[in-house]
């Protein structure tokens, strides 16, 4: 087919590390389901990954286009609990059983989630602040501004039409959340292959100069990013409101570093300019199949944040190994032959 | 012992797929200067990586000074006497004159702490030995650029260097500060210490080198004494295959395709007036900082003016942005094309249409259909040496990516092209081509403005040669009426 025609070369690399990535997948489920047949291998597990898994999984996939932009997103878990605490606090407010009230909560979730995007994009592209920066006192600031909300604990006592949203399931077995997961990684691919702001998106992460004298407006794109960032952020925190029935300030606080690792893992470059959201979507499940594992074979909880670490440096070392060996990652910084 | 301090045999190479060496043997005598030349992409670079320890051979062998090396490492290199002053220098801007010659001296001999006062004092006698007069306490970011090659000269020399091997030294030079340059490899040449100068200059290689070494392809295709090589020979043994320097003379009408009136940018240039007609190549050129280039960026919205006019096809339009010049059709080619001009991780296919993804949505998504073609069609038309669109573009040499910059204007369909050192780094035969690419778009009616401080591509190329000093206009000039020796003197004059 024509995307055969047009990037055989390319497209063959990119089937490489995703095979690699299948097959870790495939191993890693083949281990479990070894391990502990009985309680892996259930329709209620599936269902449960399914359940977990599009809170982060949403969250990885606007930390993807941050990092392809060149920089990172340091703060969509903070954007994510503010857009939830705004439409909790909003429905609250005109009735928890409105479904007008509902509907705009919703809608407000997402104008919040953008707005904060907005705010880290104009700082990283107008001010040219670094991204880690921004982003870093960002999550403080919304953190900070859903404390003031919410005066510290949970804004509890959602709708239930709310709540079907994180728990509710379609065809008696598919989670709606994962559903609205599907969706959304469906059309980001499609904004990121076939809209010129996804060529441009590459373009600027590859090299911020060349694309400005190439006439790409970095600012526009940077700022486009964040805010896609933060729209996924929102509608993560609208899932995670609702999964729990309740607003908090301080839910998923462990996704930042779990996002960074998705997406490393899925061969996202630390630098920018490069990575497929293939790689993203099979290392959101990886993540999700070892979590579960961690439950399922009865591993200490705590000390899960402690291996995603471990497994976020051991991935960026290989990745090391394998760029200095086959020259698979390089930095900028290396010249071409000849 | 013999007098040949280095030679290397058989020395082969490859990356992937390509083989950048192909058996190559080379032999430098002490106190020779040797030039070392080929077109882009031949092996230059990988050969001095190879004598500098920088990449080990995949075969032959390498003997400096009787002593036979397995696997040269860059230490072992700089140890032997291989000093290597690259493109950039590799100074630390940030520190002063005298650490960036001494500190390294100092620091290997191992004691805890710098005595500073021997840090200068060294730098001082290592200056001495080659002539130069730097102030130590300035910081080297704000030196010229020949000044930056001179503290690196004086740092090669301090670590005992019996061959100095020099990548292009003398790009960023003008007619003065490379006779200068000249001077202390000779001064070098004295002191029994051999010079490898690799250039793609015919005019530096009469001048100051003994001998030559010609690559093509990855192989020695020619060695010898300078004397036995005249243009013609050096020409075609660089190529493989002959090459006219012809002259051309565009026909131009009385239609102006752009007028500029007296703008100005402050700290850049002031009241520049100039017209561009149609079927001309207008040259811009002047020495580093007369503005010549910040013209170019202005005209493409990169640094826009602050005051004055411009007028394209009779009407005047506002360029305050680089969006603002590309609705106009300004295309522009820039300087520094690594850094500028190209995403050098996306592939040769990306690249080439990275200023037009607009133009290839249809119905709401991007053409990748059209997007392929357009690919295909640049590499072909502009005979770029790439097997496909998709390798990395920094696989290529700096002619073929030269070129891949240059489609990605022409694929804009520009009605207006500005060019800031189009053929810089890059080989003789693309040179041609590129300079062939120009005079067809000329022919077409697109306007091109050429910015160079190649003074023989400007008088080959162009009609009328702006010259720009200390940010103003200095003259307009018919090439007709124009030499090098000409040109070049009316660049450096004192207004």
């Amino acid at each position: 087919m024509e995307k055969q025609v047009q990037k055989t070369g390319f497209l063959r690399k990119i089937e490489k590390s995703t095979l690699w990535l299948l097959l870790l997948l495939i191993g890693l489920v083949v281990v479990v389901s070894i391990a502990a047949p009985k309680q892996f291998v259930t329709l209620a597990n599936f269902q449960s990954m399914g359940f977990q898994l599009p809170e982060f999984g949403i969250m990885s996939l606007g930390m993807m286009i941050c990092m392809i932009a060149g920089g990172i997103d340091l703060s969509i878990v903070g954007m994510a609990n503010l857009s939830g605490i705004v439409a909790a606090a909003f429905m609250h407010a005109v009735g928890v059983d409105s479904t007008a009230g509902m509907a705009g909560g919703i809608c407000l979730a997402l104008v919040v989630g953008m707005a904060c995007g907005a705010f880290n994009g104009l700082l990283i592209g107008g001010l040219r602040i670094p991204a880690m920066l921004v982003t870093l006192c960002a999550q403080q600031i919304f953190m900070g501004l859903g404390l003031v909300i919410t005066k510290g604990p949970a804004i509890a006592g959602l709708s239930e039409a709310y709540q079907v949203i994180g728990n509710g399931v379609v065809a008696n077995a598919i989670p709606i959340a994962l559903v609205l997961f599907i969706g959304v990684a469906v059309v980001l691919f499609f904004v990121m292959k076939y809209t010129v702001y996804g060529q441009q998106l590459y373009l600027l992460g590859s090299n911020p100069v060349a694309s400005r004298y190439s006439g790409v407006n970095n600012i526009k794109v940077i700022v486009k990013t964040h805010m896609i960032s933060g729209l996924l952020a929102a509608v993560a925190g609208i899932v995670i409101s609702s999964h729990y029935g309740s607003a908090k300030s301080d839910y998923g606080s462990a996704y930042t570093l779990q996002t960074l690792l998705i997406c490393i893992l899925g061969g996202i470059s630390p630098v920018g300019g490069k990575g497929k959201l293939a790689g993203v979507v099979l290392a959101i499940v990886i993540i999700q199949v070892i979590s579960s594992a961690f439950g399922i074979l009865r591993v200490d909880s705590f000390l899960k944040t402690f291996v995603f670490g471990l497994i976020l440096i051991a991935v960026m070392i290989m990745q090391y190994w394998a760029g200095s060996g086959s020259k698979k990652i390089k930095t900028t910084k290396e010249k071409q032959i000849g | 012992m013999s007098d040949v301090f280095l030679k290397v045999t058989g020395i082969k190479k490859s990356f992937g797929g390509v083989q950048a060496l192909k058996g190559v043997d080379l032999e430098i005598k002490k106190g020779e200067v040797r030039s070392l030349a080929g077109e882009n992409g031949c092996g230059k670079s990988t050969l001095i990586k190879v004598i500098s320890g920088a990449h080990s051979a995949d075969a032959g062998e390498v003997v400096i000074d009787g002593k036979r090396y397995d696997s040269l490492t860059p230490m072992d290199a700089i140890c032997a006497g291989i000093q290597v002053i690259y493109q950039d220098f590799a100074v630390f801007p940030n520190l002063t004159v005298a650490e960036n010659i001494a500190l390294n001296y100092e620091l290997d001999t191992c004691q805890k702490t710098v005595n500073w006062k021997e840090v200068k004092e060294i730098a001082q006698k290592a200056m001495a030995r080659i002539g130069a007069e730097i102030p130590l306490d300035v910081l080297v970011e704000r030196l010229s650029v020949a000044n930056k090659q001179m503290v690196a000269i004086c740092r090669a020399l301090l670590n005992d260097a019996k061959l100095v091997i020099m990548d292009e030294p003398t790009t960023a030079l003008t007619a003065r500060e490379v006779a200068r340059l000249f001077d202390v490899i000779r001064m070098m040449q004295e002191n029994g210490i051999a010079v490898m100068i690799v250039t793609h200059k015919l005019d530096e290689v009469y001048e100051i080198a003994e001998t030559l070494t010609i690559l093509r392809n990855g192989e020695k295709v020619a060695e010898g004494p300078i004397n036995e090589f005249d243009r013609p020979r050096f020409i075609k043994s660089m190529t493989g295959r002959d090459i006219e320097e012809v002259f051309y003379r565009p026909e131009q009408n009385d239609n102006k395709i752009l007028e500029v009136q007296g703008i100005s940018r402050e700290g850049a240039f002031q009241d520049v007036t100039f017209d561009l007609y149609e079927g001309d190549v207008l040259g811009i050129t002047g020495l580093l900082g007369s503005g010549r280039g910040e013209i170019g960026e202005a005209l493409f919205g990169m640094a826009p003016a602050t005051s004055g006019s411009i007028k394209m096809g009779g009407q005047e339009i506002k360029i305050k942005s680089v969006g603002d010049a590309m609705k106009n059709g300004v295309g522009y080619v820039p300087e520094d094309r690594l850094t500028e001009g190209l995403f050098l991780e996306l592939p040769i296919g990306t690249n080439t249409i990275a200023a037009s993804v607009k133009s290839y949505l249809h119905g709401g998504r991007l053409d990748y259909k059209a997007m392929n073609e357009s690919m295909w069609k640049w590499i072909k038309d502009l005979s770029v040496a790439a097997p496909s669109p998709e390798p990395p573009i920094k696989t290529l040499s700096g002619g073929n990516q030269q070129k891949v910059v240059l489609a990605k204007w022409l694929n804009t369909k520009p009605r207006l092209l500005i060019l800031n050192g189009p053929t810089v780094g890059v080989d003789i035969g693309s040179k041609t081509d590129i300079h062939k690419i120009l005079r067809g778009l000329v022919a077409d009616g697109v306007g091109v403005i050429v910015i160079s401080d190649d003074l023989p591509e400007l008088i080959q190329n162009c009609n009328r040669v702006l010259i720009m000093r200390g940010g103003k206009l200095a003259g307009c000039f018919e090439t007709t009426d124009l030499d090098e020796t000409k040109l070049s003197a009316l660049l450096s004059e004192q207004a």
